[in-house]
């Protein structure tokens, strides 16, 4: 079965998200194919911004300096349980359309997950820049892909309809948030819910099948 | 390296699709840029 999952790279929730589906298809038995597509979270964030995270987010969305570090000291703590290292005061902010059409080229060539996860690490964990093509395409190396091909990809725009054929897809599903699950194109999981929720949609699916036989 | 043959392009089958929903309604989610943790006292937290 498919799960089609909505996301963006600059989605803190989005790569926890990632995690606990993860462990869910570790858990279950049978086969499961994700697949994931552009949603972009905040279509007025800037290709570049100079200035820490709290500047950004609080110049944003006026909100408190003070309320912004708490939220962002939660959020880490969020991650860290599972097991990964959020890194807020390296974080550099971007639009991230660019990366959501390297992502389709990833896909193109089978390297969509491990692309994915490359990126969100990059962000989240280690302040990389993923809204400028010379970083694109230096991770998109780093997982497999050729480098001038994907440069290719990024300076021609190859991708860009299909990342827009994403968001409208999310439009006309009625997608508000992410991270956002489908699967098997019958149920909605909306959030990063537990992984308890996410096998239980997959063994559901399973079981609806083998009925139906 | 490529990485492997290249596979058609993602398709939008499922929009307009009638799903059934899933899960807990208040898991963490992020909403027009703000990032919402569920229990906490503030409303959320933003997209970075």
């Amino acid at each position: 079965m498919t799960v089609h999952v909505w996301s963006d790279i600059a989605c803190p929730w989005c790569y926890i998200g990632k995690r606990r589906l993860e462990r869910a298809i570790e858990q279950f038995d049978g086969e499961v194919e994700v697949e994931y597509h552009a949603f972009e979270l905040a279509p007025d964030t800037p290709v570049d911004f100079e200035g820490t995270e709290v500047d950004f987010l609080a110049g944003h969305k006026g909100l408190p300096a003070a309320q912004v570090e708490q939220m962002l000291a939660q959020m880490t703590a969020l991650a860290a349980g599972e097991g990964l290292a959020y890194d807020f005061d390296a974080l550099r902010h971007t639009k991230t359309l660019l990366a959501h059409q390297a992502v389709h080229h990833a896909r193109a060539h089978n390297l969509q997950g491990a692309l994915v996860e490359r990126l969100f690490r990059a962000y989240f964990e280690e302040g990389r820049h993923v809204g400028r093509v010379d970083e694109l395409v230096a991770l998109a190396a780093e997982v497999g892909l050729d480098a001038d091909e994907t440069r290719a990809a990024l300076d021609s725009g190859r991708y860009a309809d299909a990342v827009q054929q994403d968001i409208a897809a999310a439009q006309e599903i009625g997608i508000r948030g992410v991270p956002f699950f489908v699967v098997d194109g019958r149920y909605a999981v909306s959030g990063a819910q537990a992984p308890d929720v996410f096998l239980s949609a997959l063994e559901r699916v399973r079981d609806e099948r083998a009925v139906a036989r | 390296m490529s990485g492997g043959t290249p596979t058609p392009a993602s398709e939008p089958v499922l929009a307009g699709l009638a799903l059934v929903p899933l899960g807990d309604e208040d898991a963490g989610t992020c909403v027009d840029g703000v990032c919402v943790i569920p229990g906490a006292a503030e409303p959320g937290t933003p997209r970075t």
